[in-house]
């Protein structure tokens, strides 16, 4: 059984001894439950690797030219 | 306390959440790691931050003729292998292929770059070794 079920379980026969007006508490208790457990679909791994490639694309390829462009046959620029 | 009439009248509503939640809850626990893919694609992009500080001080070192040609040369030639093995990376990670075929090609890429480059201006150096430790990291997760 998984975290989420048998917490939701626990937090029912909580519920159960503590009385039933607690409905609406229980509830925001499960969602936020839920949205503790983010989950990231294979989908979005390749979309997030793709986007953080892209960066890295960009910057090496800057670095790069910015190596490139010093001449190290002529003397040094005080730039 | 507990209110039987109201209870009888929940306990339904109830019992359904819960098998749901059972049969449906597939979210993983709290500080399951995130997919490995990802983080290799972390220190990639953290190692190409690196590499891109240690070529704007190396250059300013040349330019400055706190380091000499030869020296240029030579962390030039070693930020454009780093370079071009973040970018290789960066597309396996990218790629279509399964992660015991990722992790594989990955590993191969690292491994030929992940060799310190000994300076003696200490920021350089640490710049240097920021990469160093990018790809050992990388190393780590495959």
């Amino acid at each position: 059984m998984s975290t989420v079920a048998s917490t939701t379980i626990g937090l029912i026969l909580q519920l159960v001894s503590t009385g039933i007006s607690e409905v609406p508490a229980l509830i925001s208790a499960i969602k936020g439950l839920v949205q503790a457990n983010p989950s990231m679909t294979a989908e979005q791994i390749v979309a997030l690797c793709q986007t953080i490639c892209q960066d890295v694309m960009t910057t090496t390829q800057a670095t790069d030219a910015k190596l490139d462009a010093v001449d190290t046959a002529q003397p040094a620029s005080y730039g | 306390m507990v209110n039987a009439k109201e209870f009888r009248k929940w306990l339904p509503v109830m019992l359904v959440l819960a098998l749901l939640l059972a049969g449906c809850a597939t979210a993983p626990t709290p500080g399951v790691p995130e997919a490995p893919q990802v983080t290799v694609s972390r220190y990639v992009q953290l190692g190409a931050a690196s590499s891109a500080l240690a070529a704007d001080t190396a250059i300013a070192l040349y330019n400055s003729k706190q380091i000499d040609a030869n020296t240029f040369n030579q962390i030039r030639t070693y930020l454009k292998l780093a370079d071009q093995a973040f970018r290789d990376i960066a597309t396996e990670t990218a790629s279509a292929d399964t992660w015991a075929v990722m992790r594989t090609k990955i590993a191969a890429i690292g491994a030929k770059i992940a060799v310190s480059q000994t300076v003696t201006d200490p920021t350089l150096q640490a710049q240097l070794n920021a990469i160093v430790t990018a790809l050992q990291n990388i190393l780590g997760v495959v």
